[in-house]
């Protein structure tokens, strides 16, 4: 078990940079989450940890050695690929003891019981000798994870792992995994574009965009205090609602009113009204006010309908809808061009169709500036 | 489905009318050559090249092809040239194709290039330089030498075959493996060669036909009765016997025998290897 330390970690492919100046220290024992969309250079940033590919700036640190020099097999860490890699024409047991048999002395009978370990903690026990070809999906997963465990790693690397399996088996892996890692006690790193899983497993996020970190953080940090736009709408299932929003602030210093332009009437505006002390917004700045698709319903009865608490009120007309049982997504349009864009609203499975009372209150509300980043003052943690 | 079967009557009996002439068109010089391997010399001299032997001799003729002609020699540095060179042709080859493949070096394409490129040198130019190089090297008229150009000469277009096999192996296999820390040529030995065996036992064919079959390089690297193989030797029976074409016939069958043998051993592999790579899975 070890921890490990980027940095200012960079890595450019023929003058192209996809990674840049990465600085993240990961402690011993942490279930760690890459996420981002493709292309973000989240799997890279994987390959350069697992000496696949070497950096071109910066250092990296498994426990207190630094391991840019080493080569891949002696840096104390294992990686499961997104396709498995499975060796096609061995067994199971071949495929778990490939690397021991290579690269250890251990005896054949250390070999065996460490196999033996590794296939009682996977259930793979009963399929020892069977083929690759001859597995599912989930079965060639655990098969890749074990041929990770028995190597008994530092550090688990894990790319994708389960983007090739369904949706049943994906929600499956994701508790076993959770479970395996509480097991082992070991250092994972995991990378997955998919943020559900981010938020299901990770100890910590840390969310990439473009080569970039743009947020490190608790999952629940990162979903309650996005520090930028991108994170804001990266994280979270339906996405966050933006909408662009003109500051005013009041002459006693106590508020700033938001106004929504995208919403709202001359006669009725969708108006916002924020305590200045936890907002760093200037009179006259456009800022980006987001939403999270289950802040905005208030039909149910829980609004007040009171101006006094600061919360925007505004009405939307349904354009679509989706039920999945217990709840629905409402699909609406924005009614005022040229800022006419989608806010997916989430309620309860029974919200009557039509135009759907809306608002959103202050501790629900997000605000970026210009830049994409999150204009909420430094308090505390943050 | 394609192709579509034929259906319509006369189509098909235009079709198998076609089938069986080009066959038997195909298969007549065989015909001639396997009776005439067991004709006497008198049924030859009365000119009855098609009809059935008069008298069979095949005994006396391929007896005499052992005995008089001294044919198993040339047999046996036939079999001593093409084994060898088939190994390491191959041998050379998958290394080659495996670092081709699996590796970002500088001069990769470079290296590449030319083991295409060297297929498409005429070899009738190299004639007179490498038979001069063998010479130098103190390796013409030997067995030794002659497997060693046919080495070289058979090297790069197995290489540009197996290069482009190894390439459709998943590439994250090689990278698993070297994450795990196992060596390069354990690699090579445990993971690539197992899965190129198909194509190993393709080009093992091929390559041994093309060796076996070779009269060119054996002409010019080896005539001598030590180290010519079947090919220049079945030549030199012409001389000897002022074409005794019973004789010549009997032992262009012996010769032709093992790369038929070879290929019916390896025919369930041959076809395998040369259509898989050309899809995925």
């Amino acid at each position: 078990m070890a921890s490990l330390s980027l940095r200012g970690v960079g890595k450019s492919f023929g003058g192209v940079d996809v990674i840049h100046d990465v600085d993240l220290g990961i402690e011993d024992g942490e279930f760690v989450v890459f996420v981002g969309p493709s292309g973000c250079g989240k799997s890279t940033l994987l390959r350069l940890i697992a000496g696949l590919e070497s950096a071109t700036a910066g250092d990296i640190y498994i426990g207190d050695a630094r391991v840019n020099d080493i080569a891949p097999g002696d840096r104390g860490a294992a990686m499961v690929f997104q396709s498995y890699a499975l060796y096609p024409h061995m067994t199971v047991r071949d495929n778990i003891s490939f690397g021991l048999r290579m690269t250890t002395k251990l005896s054949a009978a250390d070999i065996n019981r460490r196999v033996a370990a590794a296939a009682e903690a996977l259930h793979l026990t009963a399929l020892l000798e069977r083929k690759p070809r001859q597995l599912s999906g989930g079965q060639r997963q655990r098969t890749a994870i074990g041929r990770a465990i028995v190597r008994e790693p530092k550090v688990f690397l894990l790319d994708e792992p389960l983007s090739n399996l369904d949706a049943e088996l994906r929600a499956a892996m994701r508790i076993e995994l959770r479970q395996l890692h509480r097991r082992l006690g070991a250092t994972m790193i995991y990378v997955t574009h998919d943020q559900v899983e981010a938020m299901t497993l990770a100890d910590r996020i840390v969310a990439l965009n473009a080569g970039r970190v743009e947020q490190t953080g608790a999952p629940l940090e990162l979903y309650g205090r996005p520090r930028n736009r991108f994170v804001a709408g990266f994280i979270g299932s339906p996405k966050m609602n933006f909408f662009p929003a003109v500051a005013r602030r009041s002459g006693d210093g106590g508020g700033i009113a938001l106004r929504l332009t995208s919403v709202g009437g001359d006669a009725e505006p969708a108006e916002l009204v924020l305590p200045a002390a936890d907002w760093r917004i200037a009179d006259g700045e456009t800022v980006t006010v987001g939403a999270r698709p289950d802040a905005l319903y208030s039909g149910d009865g829980a609004d007040s309908g009171d101006n006094g608490d600061g919360a925007a009120r505004f009405t939307l007309t349904v354009d679509a809808s989706e039920h999945l049982g217990g709840e629905i997504f409402h699909y609406c349009r924005t009614p005022n061009a040229p800022d006419s864009a989608t806010v997916i609203v989430k309620a309860r499975a029974d919200t009557p169709p039509g135009k759907l009372p809306l608002r959103l209150r202050p501790t629900d509300a997000h605000v970026f500036n210009q830049t994409g980043d999150s204009c909420r003052a430094a308090t505390g943690g943050d | 489905m394609f192709p579509s079967p034929i259906t319509k009557p006369h189509a098909r009996f235009a079709y198998h009318g076609l089938l069986w002439f080009a066959l038997v068109l195909w298969l007549l010089p065989l015909a001639a050559v396997l009776l005439t391997s067991v004709r006497t010399a008198a049924d030859i001299a009365a000119a009855n090249y098609w009809s059935w032997p008069t008298e069979t001799a095949a005994l006396e003729n391929y007896r005499s092809i052992f005995v008089e002609a001294n044919l198993l020699r040339y047999f046996f540095n036939s079999v001593l040239i093409t084994l060898p060179a088939v190994f390491f042709a191959l041998l050379f080859s998958s290394l080659a194709g495996y670092a081709l493949a699996a590796f970002n070096f500088r001069a990769n394409f470079l290296v590449y290039a030319m083991f295409i490129a060297g297929n498409f040198i005429p070899f009738q130019i190299l004639m007179i330089p490498v038979r001069d190089f063998s010479l130098q090297l103190g390796l013409y008229d030997t067995k030794t030498g002659l497997a060693i150009f046919h080495v070289a000469f058979q090297t790069g277009f197995c290489a540009f075959f197996l290069r482009g096999f190894i390439r459709e192996l998943p590439r994250e296999m090689f990278e698993a493996a070297r994450a795990e820390g196992v060596a390069e040529w354990r690699i090579y030995w445990h993971i690539v060669l197992p899965l190129i065996l198909p194509a190993l036992a393709a080009l093992a064919v091929l390559v041994f036909t093309f060796i076996w079959n070779d009269f060119f390089w054996g002409l010019i690297l080896a005539p001598d009765a030590d180290a010519r193989p079947i090919t220049v030797g079945l030549q030199a029976l012409k001389g000897t016997f002022r074409a005794q074409w019973h004789l010549l016939s009997a032992g262009s069958v012996i010769a032709a025998l093992p790369p038929v043998l070879l290929f019916f051993m390896l025919q369930k592999h041959f076809i395998s290897g040369l259509t898989m790579g050309a899809t995925k899975g």
